[in-house]
């Protein structure tokens, strides 16, 4: 039998993703969330030195992941959301990593320490880069018969990009006049069964 | 009879179904295209190299998917499908031309170096940091590396053989430039497998015909 561990820190931030695939699937696993001074312990124990990371253990045998895209992909793989056949399952790859994208530039915005240049970022995400990216994605899901980005169904990056807009708090609401078929994504993800449930019992988090 | 007969209509049938065509559309530049087209070398698949001028770009950006380069097109059984993103486009061809593991779980440790040198990429390539800020970054993703590679014990960053992350990595310490020596004789295994990526035959030759660019 597989058993998993999650090592992230007590936020949705880039581990969520995984918390959220782990949900949809209805696979148990442990969800461990590190204390910020603890960090430099399990820091060592992590392939380069970043969090999440995801400990597969099968029998004896122990393997780690890191890079949650890479961890994204591979349980989305193993729980059948990865997308159906070769070039749908690329595609799905396409709009993950372009969602990537988006989520580094918001993370340099959440991490910028001074005032000024984070008010900057800010004008240029909000006026800038956030629309242009959310261009593509409504273009696409407004074609869906499903509401999600493949009419295959659910798949990881329906879960990635509602969890970054579960970042942007309610900034996302602005965002949402102007893009319905994104504002649809949420809301279906928001609404499916396991995926709901789990949102009721997560640990409330600003990030 | 019949059965010879069957038997040769599917040889022939076989025969004519026609192998995908790709094309690659980049910059004329290495950038973000090159190790797509070390993927190709190394696989020594033919496929059409589209360089563009940046003249030009404008009128082609609509027609890719998020307005960015590279992108890969791929024509197969009168079908067309336009992929962008650099990682995304090495996943499928090193699906489709064996550099992508054994298995799921060495997909996902590829994939996972694979996310990591995009990452060395995005915070180093083109970026104006300080010698000391290059410096720190390079070697803590070099030693990771290093270490991995002595792990492994195959010579491979994952598995037994080669992989599109090690063929990502050897073909990014091209942008070491002149301080390549200097840093890979720290790191003899990252060395020795950016030297049998380069002996390749297909990238060997590659190396030796692709038109010189500064970056």
């Amino acid at each position: 039998m597989v058993t998993y561990k999650l090592y992230y820190f007590n936020m949705k931030g880039r581990g969520e993703l995984i918390r959220l695939l782990f949900a949809a699937s209805g696979q148990k696993y442990e969800d461990f969330r590190i204390e910020k001074n603890d960090w430099p312990e399990y820091k060592a124990k992590s392939p380069f030195g970043q969090a999440p990371y995801l400990e597969i253990t099968n029998g004896k045998k122990t393997m780690i992941l890191s890079q949650s895209v890479a961890i994204g992909r591979y349980l989305a793989r193993k729980f059948g959301f990865a997308g159906k056949g070769d070039e749908e399952q690329a595609m799905v790859d396409m709009y993950g990593d372009q969602i990537s994208d988006l989520l580094n530039e918001f993370a340099k915005f959440m991490m910028e320490q001074d005032e000024t240049k984070k008010q900057e970022i800010f004008q240029k995400l909000q006026n800038e880069i956030m629309p242009f990216h959310m261009k593509f994605f409504e273009a696409k899901l407004a074609q869906s018969k499903t509401g999600f980005f493949f009419d295959s169904g659910l798949t990881w990056i329906d879960l990635y990009l509602f969890n970054l807009l579960g970042l942007l708090g309610d900034q996302r609401n602005q965002l949402f006049e102007h893009f319905k078929a994104v504002k649809n994504l949420y809301d279906k993800v928001s609404e499916h069964g396991k995926i709901k449930a789990y949102l009721e019992t997560r640990p409330e988090t600003a990030m | 009879m019949l059965k010879f007969t069957a038997i040769a209509f599917i040889l022939i049938v076989g025969y004519s179904c026609s192998e995908a065509d790709y094309k690659l559309t980049y910059f004329d530049i290495r950038g973000r295209g090159e190790f797509i087209r070390f993927i190709f070398a190394a696989a020594n698949h033919k496929f059409e190299d589209n360089r563009i001028n940046p003249a030009d770009w404008s009128n082609l950006k609509a027609s890719t998917p998020f307005q960015q380069l590279p992108t890969l097109e791929i024509h197969e059984d009168s079908e067309t499908v336009i992929l962008a993103q650099s990682k995304a486009i090495a996943r499928f061809l090193a699906d489709r031309f064996g550099f992508n593991g054994e298995n799921e779980i060495e997909r996902a440790l590829i994939d996972m170096y694979g996310c990591q040198l995009g990452d060395l990429f995005d915070s180093t390539v083109g970026k104006n940091l300080t010698n000391q800020q290059f410096d720190t970054i390079l070697n803590q993703n070099f030693k990771f590396f290093e270490d991995r590679l002595n792990k492994n014990g195959s010579g491979f960053l994952v598995g037994g053989k080669i992989s599109w992350a090690d063929i990502f990595l050897s073909q990014m310490t091209e942008f070491l430039d002149k301080y390549k020596n200097m840093y890979l004789d720290k790191y003899p295994q990252v060395k020795a497998l950016d030297e049998y990526v380069r002996d390749l035959p297909g990238v060997k030759e590659w190396i030796q015909n692709r038109p010189t660019t500064p970056f």
